[in-house]
């Protein structure tokens, strides 16, 4: 049986249950003169002199200090959980089950009768719905501590591609958490592959293409002439073009994607006229410029300058990033059908090739390649990850609002009660000291 | 007791300024109640008739009346003898207790003094005063007459309660300035030397004189009702005690009784009307004890 408090600052008052007592010696050190006409007829009372430091009544006193120290207790909110109560929620289970929705598995039927199974089978369900399985098994963990008290149980349903679940993952979800490994059969051919067009530099382009074959791997880099490869639009003054073509030539050993057909994209560096721009609103461009924003290299290499110059853009164009006095460095902007991007440097700049490479990285959507893994996590592998849930530790066992602090409430309602009975047993004393005073 | 309907209640009367008014008051509803009056004596002038009741003296009987009406008749006179009698008072500071009704017992021994000197005056006795505590602190002489009620009852409405009692002296003195045989009424709580006491009244009796004594107590000194733990302190000496009287209750009433009983037996050997009167019980009614137990012994 255990023992917890709600509110256990409240047990400080039952410093309160001396009140009584110190009431009660405080008052006796003062016994009620009382004139009387002859003392005649009275013991010699030295022993009850003596008594005026002992308790006259006991039970009168035992039953206000009880009265006082159960309504403390009361408002402490006390909860017992009694090993009975322990062993009912160590019977249920809470389980969190973690649905992969990848492209790989989302689109299987037998995902969805896999997780009904499931949820049938627990007293609490928390479902997950992510393509990040890894990620997502501490959140389910965290999410099952939310619930009511329970054994713990952390369900996966996925095809278990490999790479989706790694050891650290695993680790992250406490040990008396059980985890089970629910592996939807994938109806994927033996081998994909997928090409990725590098960005055009010096006419000529390096295509990189990724094989899956089984538990192999290629990966093939191909050279070769640039020919309708798309390239964005520079405008620079004529005479930094040397400097334009360094710096497409170093975005393009950056790995640096080419771009799509349907997503054309100019930089403008200082020096030049900036074209009518128009907000924007197009999805794609708007992603490229959140994402942008959150590009470490671009953010580094604004955040120190200091010599910026005070921007002239209109009102269409949406700051990036910010120097260090906060004007706005790089401004992106709609035109006609692509996305401008306005760099407040020159091309030889470190900030501009940051700024090209951020935005031709993140306005072009690579291959997903784990989707394309074709080898899954091995069945003995997820086995030895699997566990069952372990029994509640202490720590879980969450005390609820508000406890057992009814019956003591009725306690002190009773025990002032029976003050009130034995008080009123004693109506001459009260009386007599009414009128002596 | 002091609420019955139709009786004289203690907390009202006190709270009457004019003692004079209450006197007649009581004493009015008492003799109503009596039909008549107690002091009727047996002398030569004639009072009244009235029934005859069993222990009458048959040589009163009217036997020409039982001739005519068929029915005894008992004849009786006015008393002609000139009966002096003195109130002796106790107003010493035990009599300033106050009991639950918040009627002290000077007051009412100051009303029950008020309604026998009415009475007595009202039929040409003569009535003294004497007002002690250790010593006599006011002596009134017997007279009679309303002009002398009158300063009988200024001096009682005017009595403060303090003092030690120390009643034997004062008696003596009111025994002695009676000349002739007359009656002592005693009005004390009688918290007092009881041997001292009792040697002045065995020597007012031995002098001839008729005693009466009204112990005037209070409900709270017959049952002690006082807090759980208390100081209490002795309203003549000023000494205090520190008591439980929850454990000195019993004892406490054990002694005030066997007090009562000894001065009931003692009154009762010598021939002395005691009354107790308790100050929550209706002035009429002690004083109506009082009076039918003096027309039994008269009877007698």
């Amino acid at each position: 049986m255990t023992l917890y408090w709600l509110n256990p600052l409240a047990l400080t008052g039952l410093a309160a249950a001396a009140l009584p007592v110190i009431i009660h010696l405080l008052k006796r050190r003062r016994a009620t003169r009382v004139p009387f006409p002859t003392l005649r007829f009275l013991t010699d009372s030295r022993a009850a002199a003596v008594k005026l430091r002992s308790l006259s009544d006991p039970l009168l006193l035992a039953l206000r200090v009880a009265a006082i120290a159960a309504a403390v207790l009361a408002a402490a909110q006390p909860d017992v959980v009694t090993s009975w109560q322990r062993a009912r929620d160590d019977r249920r289970l809470a389980r969190a089950i973690v649905v992969d929705t990848s492209s790989s598995t989302n689109a299987l039927a037998r995902t969805r009768e896999a997780a009904v199974a499931l949820e049938r089978r627990a007293d609490a369900v928390v479902e997950l719905r992510s393509d990040r399985v890894g990620v997502s098994l501490c959140r389910a963990a965290r999410a099952l501590l939310d619930g009511p008290v329970a054994r713990h149980e952390v369900v996966v349903i996925s095809d278990f591609q490999h790479g989706t679940i790694n050891d650290a993952e695993i680790a992250c979800v406490p040990p008396d958490v059980g985890l089970r490994f629910v592996q939807i059969a994938n109806d994927r051919a033996g081998s994909t592959s997928a090409t990725l067009v590098g960005l055009p530099a010096d006419g000529r382009t390096t295509d990189q293409r990724i094989e899956f074959e089984g538990p192999r791997t290629r990966v093939t880099f191909l050279v070769r002439e640039a020919g309708a490869v798309r390239q964005p639009r520079i405008l620079a003054p004529p005479d930094h073009a040397p400097v334009v073509a360094g710096l497409l030539r170093a975005a393009a050993r950056a790995g640096t994607p080419a771009l799509p057909a349907d997503r054309p994209m100019t930089f403008i560096f200082s020096g030049v006229p900036t074209p009518a721009a128009a907000p924007l609103r197009v999805p794609w461009m708007i992603a490229a410029l959140v994402a942008a924003r959150e590009d470490a290299a671009l953010v580094a290499a604004a955040i120190s300058r200091r010599d910026a110059k005070v921007s002239t853009l209109s009102a269409a164009w949406t700051p990036v990033v910010r120097s260090a006095t906060g004007e706005p460095l790089v401004s992106a902007a709609a035109e006609a059908n692509g996305l401008m991007v306005s760099v407040s440097a020159e091309p030889s700049d470190v900030l501009s090739l940051a700024a090209v490479r951020a935005f031709l990285v993140t306005g072009v959507t690579t291959p997903n390649w784990d989707e394309l893994e074709v080898e899954a996590i091995p069945p003995s592998q997820l086995k030895a990850w699997t566990r069952a849930a372990g029994p509640i530790p202490d720590e879980r066992f969450k005390p609820t609002p508000p406890g057992d602090s009814r019956w003591l409430w009725g306690l002190a309602l009773a025990l002032l009660c029976a003050e009130w009975v034995v008080r009123r047993d004693r109506p001459a004393a009260a009386g007599t000291e009414a009128r002596a005073a | 007791m002091s609420g019955v309907p139709g009786t004289l209640d203690p907390q009202v009367l006190s709270a009457i300024a004019d003692l004079e008014l209450v006197a007649r008051v009581t004493v009015d509803g008492t003799i109503a109640g009596l039909h008549r009056s107690p002091f009727h004596g047996y002398s030569a002038e004639f009072s009244q008739y009235r029934p005859y009741r069993p222990g009458d003296d048959l040589k009163y009987v009217d036997w020409k009346l039982f001739a005519r009406t068929d029915r005894f008749y008992t004849k009786q006179f006015r008393e002609t003898t000139n009966l002096v009698a003195h109130l002796a008072l106790d107003a010493s500071g035990s009599m300033g207790f106050a009991g639950a009704n918040g009627v002290s017992k000077l007051a009412y021994a100051r009303l029950l003094a008020a309604a026998v000197a009415n009475l007595l005056l009202g039929q040409g006795d003569g009535v003294g005063l004497l007002v002690y505590d250790q010593a006599v602190r006011q002596f009134i002489g017997g007279r009679s007459g309303r002009s002398h009620l009158r300063s009988v009852l200024v001096a009682l409405s005017k009595l403060q309660a303090s003092g030690r009692t120390s009643a034997a002296a004062p008696l003596k003195r009111a025994a002695e300035m009676l000349k002739r045989r007359g009656l002592i009424c005693v009005f004390s709580d009688l918290y007092d030397d009881d041997a001292a006491l009792d040697t002045e009244l065995r020597r007012a009796l031995g002098m001839g004189h008729e005693l009466a004594v009204f112990h005037v107590l209070t409900r709270d000194e017959l049952v002690l009702r006082l807090p759980g733990e208390a100081e209490i302190e002795d309203l003549e000496s000023g000494a205090t005690l520190i008591a439980r009287p929850a454990d000195a209750r019993q004892s406490y009433e054990r002694r005030i009784n066997e007090f009562l009983d000894n001065w009931r037996r003692r009154c009762a050997g010598y021939g002395i009307d005691y009354t107790l009167a308790v100050t929550d019980v209706p002035l009429d009614q002690v004083l109506k004890e009082y009076l039918l137990r003096r027309v039994r012994s008269a009877a007698r």
